[in-house]
Order: structure tokens, then C-alpha cells, then sequence
């Protein structure tokens, strides 16, 4: 059904531009680099824009186009949207403001436009907003800045529905930037006049190069429809929801209603449907990476923690109970295993630190037995792995981790912990081999937590 | 349902105590035993069936808050005194529906269950800490109506206070099968009758291992 949207042939940009401070340029300048079907950049004041014929109106394209990008002033929107009615377009993704958000004027336009749209059988997206971006396709279907993104930019199974317009941006880069997470779509629906993070977030569960949905939301059209969407998949969605802070309940007579004003409707609603709730853009996309990797836990059972500090284990501890996880029962059997690479006169407890052993075998050896030996404990359903970075560590070596990871089916999350240049080349070499890793033990414990809520409410088959 | 039914025809916004209770205890809520009575020879007789102590309210369905009113009076321990309040609630106002008796329940772990209408989410059941404390503390959390049982049992284990639902200072821990039934069927009258708006009972007293319901109101559209 938004399939004018994400799968278009041919794109008509009104409002191009050859002015590079403008955004009218910067869509063009993206959709070159990256999408490969006609585009027709409109705009009576010029004859020619990077190479391609530019057209005075939309009547003067030749031939029909299935998707427009709008970014010229409000006012001529409700007509515009009749013009691409006669060239048989079937959405328009509005990135322009002045509209809803605009006062009186604005929304008389919005509402024109959504009429003249409605009888066309036109699909509207924003108006303002930042459009989309396809990771896969390398679409960028938006007026970011063409310089901002083409080095980081990496496809991938992460859905993203923003419904802020300037943070859509600011989301992205922060996504990607932080390393191996790809994005399938990261899209910004502005007021979303139309299209709505219902009609997205439909698409996004039955779309195959999407495993993965993050939502920044302001405000629900319709929260029923968003939960019942949201009960029926078992793709994991992660909603970070700005507002929190109360509406209706005004009129209330009843001590429920006045209860109900402070957002812990929707939040219980969330978790009713299975969704993750998060609280802050880093949690969203800490915890959407993770997903990306498809771990899976089987639910019901403790986790471990190793490490190589006695504190760091402890504060972990600390958390989990803060977050309501529990730490693994490990069996006389894991223990005694763990054991043989201590000294006689010392034992493993849980959590384990296993510096001691670290100190006489080396930390490959130390944290490949005590890992296999707690990955095969029934108590464990997922694990904690603190690593402390050296170059000692190398590439196999966290493949093989990530190999025992997928076989035993119990997610391990990783916390880097040394050198600035060595955490961070030790967090990337993890990352790529397909497991999670964070500079900060409580993002490592927030994530987990995320993991074991998703996979306790939606079991795998 | 016919007393709602009647309720909208007169286009009232409230329904009394007493019919409040009927529609509850239809959804499946346990409801402390009451009499509604007309006459003061009618109150001692049904305090004197039910044993004291008892409680009285002046039962109105224009008066939703009936403390604040000074429409209640606990702990009424003879004849005599269920006279003498009798009369004085009569006093008080004027179109009264009757004087409800009320068997004093007895249980310090008090909760609240309610339904409200969502502007987002239509008609959700709530859960909580009920009392005095109720909107101090707001230890309460919601889900959407229709719940099934395991959205009801994970209300249950989602509230901070849940160790009150235990086995707690020598009373036996609830029975969660009686609480998660009233928790589904208050959603389920929230999704049947389009026409309620809030449903609020509090508190909800676990008597015994019980819930019980000991004070509800049903406002209408």
C-alpha cells in the first residue's frame, strides 16, 4: 500500500534547487547519488539542475511520475496535489512547514490539501518532516544535508518511525554512527496529516528487510490500532514516547480517571502489547542494535555475569536487581570447571571475577572455558560478559564467542571496559562479529532487560 | 443491563451506590453483603440479619462522593444507634434512594480496581493500592480492555505494593484466581456498555483471602 512511497519509479522533487544552502538542492544532490529511476526536479526559475532538465511546472514533465517531494511555502500545496493527480502520482512526502503546526492558515491548507488528496486517491507523508531514508537502497529521500551522510550510511534490518522532524536526523547519524547498526527505513512523518506510525509501522511488520521497529512518538493517532498492530508480531518494537506527562482526565469524577493522566496508560498498554518501552534516544538505539544481531533467549532462568573485576561484578549485580533481572544459580558442575583455572587456594563465586586466573592463563583461555562452562549451565538464559580491552583480544576470537552465542540460543551482552583506542576497536571488532557492546554497564544491564522482556511476552515458536 | 439501561433514559451521569454494586457484582466482583432499606424499622432489621457491626450510606446517585458528603457512617454496633444515623442521613438530604446497610468488612489491605475511557485507548482497567493511599502513593498500572487473564495476572505482579498480596502479618495470600476474574470482567463491562464512563471501586478489601468490594461507583456518559 506505501509502496508509491518506498518503491517509486520515477520521483518528482518541486522546489529543486541549485542554491546549495537550500534543502530543495540537498533532495536532489541525495536522490542522485542514490536512486536510480527518472527524477524530474521542478522549479520555473531554473532550466537546468545537476545535469538534469529542470521542468517550470509539474503540467510540463513529460510523462507520468509516481512519487512527489514537496518543499516550496504551504500555500501552494492543495493545488499542487491536484497537478500530480493528473500525472497519475499516487503519494507525496511533504517536507514544508506551515501547516497544522502553523496556526489558522496552516491548517486551512493541510485540510485543502488532504481533501484534494483524498479525491485523487494521493497518499500524503508529513508535511513537515524529514521524509525517509532507505539503508538498503540507499535512498535518501530527504533535504538532510548531502555531505552528513554517505560515509556513515549502512543498510541494514532496523526500522525507524520519528516522529520529530529535526531529531529524525539527529537519530540517524546517532545510529549509525555508534557503529553497526543498519537501517532499513528511518522515517520522519512530521504531523502526520496522513500517513501515520500506524500505516508505517504496518508496512515495517510485514516488510522482509525489517527485523527490528524504533519508534520516537509524540503522540498516538489511534493507540489501539498501534497495540493491536504491535500484539500480532513478534518483531521486536521499541518506543521511546515524548510527552509523558499527562493529558485528559480533566473532567475526571472517578479517582481511576485522575490517575490515568500520567502516561501510565500507554505505558501499560505498551507492555501489555509486548512493546519495549525506553526513555531516552541512546536507550532506542542501544537497544534496537541488540535486536539487529537476532539473539535469541529462552526466558525463565538467571544470568551471568563474568568479569574480570570483583567491583564491576558487584555494581552489574547492583543493577540487574534495580531492573528486576536475576542472577544465575550456576551449578557446582560450571563452578568446578571455571575452578580449574584458578589457584588451589581459591574458588569461582558468582558473579565471577576471574582475574585471578586471567593472571595465570591469559584472557582468551580464561574467558573461553568459563564462557562455554556457563553457556551450557541450565540455569543461564543470557550472560554479561565484562571484557576488558586489549589488543590481546582479536577478531576470531570474538567470531568464536558470537558462534557459541547463536548455537546455545542465550543472548550475551558485552561491557568494554580499558584504553579509549582499544575499548573502542574491541567494541567494534565485537559488534561486527554480531554481539552487542557498550562503553557502560547500565546501558549493557538496559538492553538485557529489553531482551528479556521481548522475548519472555513473545516466545520463539 | 437494565439498571444502566434505565440510568441513560433518565439521563443521569451517576448511578447510585446500591445499583453500582449490582453491576459490578455482575461483571464478577465480589460485593460486601448490603441491604438498601426505606425505613428505620427496615435498617435494624437487616443490621440485626447480618450482625454488627455495620456501616450506613446515604445512597444517591447524585452524590458520588459520599464521605465528602458526610453520607457515610462505619462501625454502627446496635439498634439504637442505626436509628439514630438513620435519621440523621435522612436529614442531610433530600432525595435519598434509601439508606444502604452494610456488613463492616474487616481487612487492612485495601485496593482499587476502575475502568476509565481513554481518549487513545478506549475503555482500560486499572489496578492498584487502594485507600487512603491510593492517590499519594499512585501505585496503580493500566491495560486495555478486553484483558485476558494473563494481562490481569501481570497487573497483579506489576504494582510496587504486591508483597501485600502474599501472605502478609499472619492474613493468607490472595486468591489471585477471584482478583484477575473481577480485573477481566470490569474490562469486559467497559467493552459491552459503551454508555459507562468510569467505573471506580474503592476499596477493594481482601477479606480473608477475598477481594471484596465495599464502596463503588459507576459514572455514565
Amino acid at each position: 500500500m506505501l509502496d508509491c512511497f518506498f518503491n517509486p519509479k520515477s520521483v518528482a522533487i518541486i522546489g529543486a534547487s541549485s542554491n546549495q544552502n537550500k534543502g530543495g538542492y540537498h533532495i536532489l544532490k541525495n536522490l542522485l547519488a542514490g536512486f536510480h529511476g527518472q527524477i524530474y526536479p521542478v522549479n520555473k526559475s531554473y532550466r537546468e539542475i545537476l545535469g538534469l532538465p529542470c521542468y517550470p511546472d509539474i503540467a510540463s514533465i513529460p510523462g507520468n511520475f509516481d512519487l512527489a517531494i514537496y518543499f516550496i511555502p504551504s500555500k501552494e500545496l492543495p493545488h499542487t496535489v491536484n497537478e500530480c493527480a493528473k500525472k497519475g502520482a499516487k503519494g507525496i512526502i511533504i517536507e514544508s512547514g506551515g501547516f497544522d503546526e502553523a496556526g489558522e492558515e496552516g491548517k486551512r491548507l493541510q485540510k485543502r490539501a488532504l481533501e484534494n488528496a483524498a479525491k485523487a486517491g494521493i497518499r500524503l507523508w508529513g508535511p513537515n518532516c524529514m521524509g525517509y531514508v532507505d539503508g538498503n537502497r540507499t535512498y535518501v529521500f530527504s533535504f538532510i544535508h548531502s555531505a552528513v551522510w554517505p560515509d556513515i550510511f549502512r543498510g541494514g534490518n532496523v526500522g525507524l518511525i520519528v516522529q520529530s522532524g529535526m531529531l529524525s536526523a539527529g537519530f540517524l547519524l546517532h545510529a549509525l554512527q555508534e557503529g553497526v547498526m543498519g537501517v532499513s527505513k528511518a522515517c520522519s512523518i512530521g504531523n502526520k496529516c496522513d500517513i501515520d506510525e500506524n500505516d508505517i509501522l504496518e508496512y515495517m511488520i510485514n516488510d522482509s528487510e525489517t527485523d527490528v521497529i524504533g519508534c520516537y512518538l509524540e503522540s498516538l493517532v489511534d493507540g489501539r490500532k498501534f497495540i493491536n498492530l504491535a500484539k500480532k508480531t513478534k518483531k521486536p518494537i521499541i518506543v521511546l514516547m515524548g510527552g509523558r506527562s499527562a493529558e485528559g482526565a480533566k473532567a475526571a469524577q472517578s479517582h481511576t480517571a485522575s490517575l490515568s493522566g500520567n502516561y501510565k496508560v500507554t505505558s501499560g498498554a505498551f507492555r501489555q502489547a509486548g512493546i519495549i518501552e525506553v526513555f531516552d534516544p541512546a536507550e532506542l538505539t542501544d537497544t534496537a542494535r541488540a535486536f539487529s544481531k537476532k539473539m535469541i533467549c529462552h526466558t525463565g532462568k538467571g544470568t551471568a555475569i563474568l568479569t574480570f573485576s570483583g567491583g564491576a561484578g558487584t555494581i552489574t549485580t547492583d543493577l540487574m536487581a534495580d531492573n528486576g533481572l536475576e542472577l544465575a544459580k550456576l551449578s557446582d558442575k560450571t563452578l568446578d570447571t571455571i575452578g580449574e583455572l584458578f589457584p588451589p587456594w581459591n574458588k569461582p563465586d558468582h558473579p565471577l571475577d576471574l582475574w585471578i586466573a586471567i593472571e595465570r592463563h591469559g584472557f582468551e583461555k580464561v574467558f573461553r572455558q568459563s564462557l562455554n562452562a556457563v553457556i551450557k549451565d541450565p540455569a543461564v538464559d543470557s550472560i554479561i560478559f565484562h571484557s576488558y580491552a586489549t589488543p590481546l583480544v582479536g577478531r576470531e576470537f570474538a567470531e568464536e564467542l558470537a558462534a557459541l552465542i547463536k548455537k546455545y540460543e542465550k543472548p550475551a551482552v558485552l561491557w568494554v571496559e580499558g584504553r579509549k583506542d582499544f575499548a573502542e576497536h574491541l567494541r567494534s571488532l565485537v559488534e561486527n562479529a554480531g554481539l552487542p557492546a557498550y562503553r557502560e554497564m547500565n546501558r549493557c544491564v538496559t538492553v538485557l532487560r529489553g531482551i528479556k522482556q521481548h522475548f519472555t511476552k513473545k516466545p520463539i515458536d | 443491563m437494565d439498571i444502566i439501561k434505565k440510568a441513560v433514559k433518565e439521563g443521569r451521569k451517576t448511578l447510585s451506590e446500591y445499583e453500582s454494586r449490582q453491576v459490578i457484582e455482575s461483571a464478577g466482583v465480589f460485593v460486601v453483603a448490603a441491604a438498601l432499606t426505606k425505613t428505620k424499622e427496615e435498617a435494624i432489621q437487616e443490621a440485626e440479619k447480618m450482625g454488627y457491626p455495620v456501616a450506613l450510606k446515604g445512597c444517591s446517585s447524585e452524590i458520588s462522593h459520599k464521605t465528602e458528603a458526610g453520607m457515610v457512617a462505619l462501625n454502627i454496633n446496635n439498634a439504637q444507634e442505626v436509628a439514630q444515623v438513620f435519621d440523621e442521613l435522612s436529614a442531610k438530604a433530600k432525595n435519598l434512594d434509601g439508606v444502604l446497610v452494610e456488613k463492616m468488612v474487616r481487612g487492612a489491605r485495601e485496593f482499587v480496581i476502575g475502568l476509565i475511557r481513554d481518549p487513545n485507548f478506549g475503555p482500560c482497567v486499572m489496578f492498584g493500592l487502594g485507600g487512603i493511599f491510593t492517590e499519594a502513593l499512585q501505585d496503580v498500572t493500566f491495560r486495555v480492555a478486553p484483558l485476558t487473564r494473563e494481562d490481569a495476572l501481570e497487573m497483579i505482579d506489576e504494582i510496587k505494593t504486591k508483597k501485600l498480596l502474599g501472605e502478609f502479618r499472619g492474613s493468607p495470600a490472595v486468591d489471585r484466581e477471584s482478583l484477575t476474574k473481577a480485573l477481566v470482567g470490569i474490562g469486559d463491562l467497559g467493552i459491552k456498555y459503551d454508555c459507562i464512563a468510569e467505573i471506580d471501586i474503592n476499596p477493594l478489601i481482601i477479606c480473608g483471602d477475598k477481594p471484596v468490594a465495599v464502596d463503588a461507583l459507576v459514572v455514565l456518559k
